[in-house]
């Protein structure tokens, strides 16, 4: 069975894919441009190396050892990439590197954490009406740091591009309800606490522990509704292919809202109807009385 | 995920428990034919061929796997993308109603049979 998040790693995986297909704008190669790409082709072209070799090694010690030499570290290309972004500093290119970075990041803690501190400031401060803002507040929604607010409420206030100030919108809106329920595990499953701590530390938790989930759910709601209402008619995944392509923010936005209102823990579940493999007709409700556990599932 | 939800479902087999899936392959035909080779036993609605099938979107599910987990009563008490969880879950909504349910043993590390 694959895996298939779409939204979040859907666009992660093809957003480079569309950019790689647009020509050129200008084929000079002393640009920072195309410094920025020649930088994202030496990673693509070590990864594709590193990945052909990893596929004929046959013992584990030789993949072992390819593993070690070979594979090309995003956070040492990261370095770079922020070298790129300090050189070029205010010039668009610099919030592309930057961009990379916080896509391409492996590690998490405080050391990582200041590092991203740092380009969320950069952004906010230089790079707020860049073409790319929007995708970046969409790959944040699940991000455990308080940063990817700052930045996603940021693009809201001041960017002036209405596609872009909607797609931030509705990542807000993702963002918060995550964002309750997290706060919600936190301040009532000692397991999960624990977990989270363990994670981000104990600085985190309080944090988290400080916030009410009524009032990240309310605001949670209140976005999405303000997306149907004045930002309905633009396409959730305008780069997606075939029935993706047609998704509507607005039935977008509806479906967080019934989700949130009718499908949140505690809730009773609503019926399902409809036929099962073999054509014959039953609903869920028929199950009443015994534990059922709803599996959406797909062998593709 | 096959092997989980097959031990899942061979465990409690005796018990008030159900596993429904609701099914998003394109395919009628093969999937029935995947089915038999997986011994899927457990009862799936099919969703209309797509993962943007009427009852996926109407869940607002984006993730696979997505899992419910719903009390006798018919209440949602965990929910998870990926699958987390749900054993104990399970468990925990069973003792509830007062039913010890034979533990789920050591997940052993199998490769799959083809």
């Amino acid at each position: 069975m694959r895996w298939c998040v779409l939204g979040f790693f859907g666009l992660l995986v093809l957003a480079p894919a569309m950019r790689a297909e647009k020509p050129e704008d200008q084929p000079n190669t002393a640009t920072p441009k195309a410094e920025y790409d020649a930088l994202v082709k030496e990673y693509q072209d070590a990864q594709q190396e590193f990945f052909k070799q990893y596929r004929t090694a046959k013992t584990q010690e030789e993949r072992d050892k390819l593993y070690k030499e070979k594979y090309p570290n995003p956070d040492k290309f990261a370095e770079r990439f922020l070298k790129l972004a300090q050189k070029y500093e205010k010039q668009p290119v610099a919030a592309d590197a930057m961009i990379w970075v916080l896509e391409n990041n492996r590690s998490s803690g405080p050391d990582a954490e200041k590092k991203t501190a740092k380009i969320v400031e950069a952004l906010i401060a230089d790079h707020i009406q860049h073409n790319r803002i929007g995708e970046v507040c969409q790959r944040l929604v699940y991000s455990p740091s308080p940063l990817a607010e700052k930045l996603i409420r940021a693009v809201i206030e001041k960017n002036t591009d209405r596609t872009v100030v909607a797609q931030a919108t509705f990542s807000l809106g993702q963002y918060l309800k995550n964002r309750a329920e997290l706060v919600q595990q936190v301040k009532t499953d000692g397991d999960r606490r624990k977990q989270v701590e363990q994670f981000y530390g104990k600085e985190f938790v309080e944090q988290l522990r400080a916030r009410e989930p009524a009032k990240l759910t309310k605001e949670a709601e209140d976005l999405f509704q303000r997306i149907i209402d004045k930002y309905g008619d633009l396409k959730r995944y305008p780069n997606l292919p075939g029935e993706y392509a047609k998704i509507t923010l607005a039935k977008s936005a509806a479906g967080e809202l019934f989700e949130m209102r009718n499908l949140a823990i505690g809730k009773p579940a609503p019926d399902v109807e409809g036929e099962d493999i073999d054509g014959k007709k039953f609903k869920l409700s028929e199950y009443r009385g015994k534990v059922v556990v709803i599996d959406f599932w797909g062998h593709w | 995920m096959y092997p989980h939800e097959r031990s899942l479902v061979k465990r409690l087999a005796n018990q008030p428990f159900a596993l429904i899936g609701v099914n998003s392959d394109q395919d009628r035909k093969a999937l029935k034919q995947t089915m038999e080779k997986e011994h899927i036993t457990w009862r799936s609605f099919w969703d209309g061929g797509s993962t943007n099938g009427p009852i996926a979107s109407k869940w607002n599910v984006h993730g696979w796997p997505t899992i419910y987990v719903l009390d006798s009563k018919g209440v949602i008490r965990h929910k998870s993308v990926g699958g987390l969880g749900m054993d104990a879950a399970v468990n925990t909504l069973l003792k509830e109603m007062g039913i010890d349910a034979p533990q789920a043993k050591e997940e052993k590390q199998q490769p799959e049979k083809k």
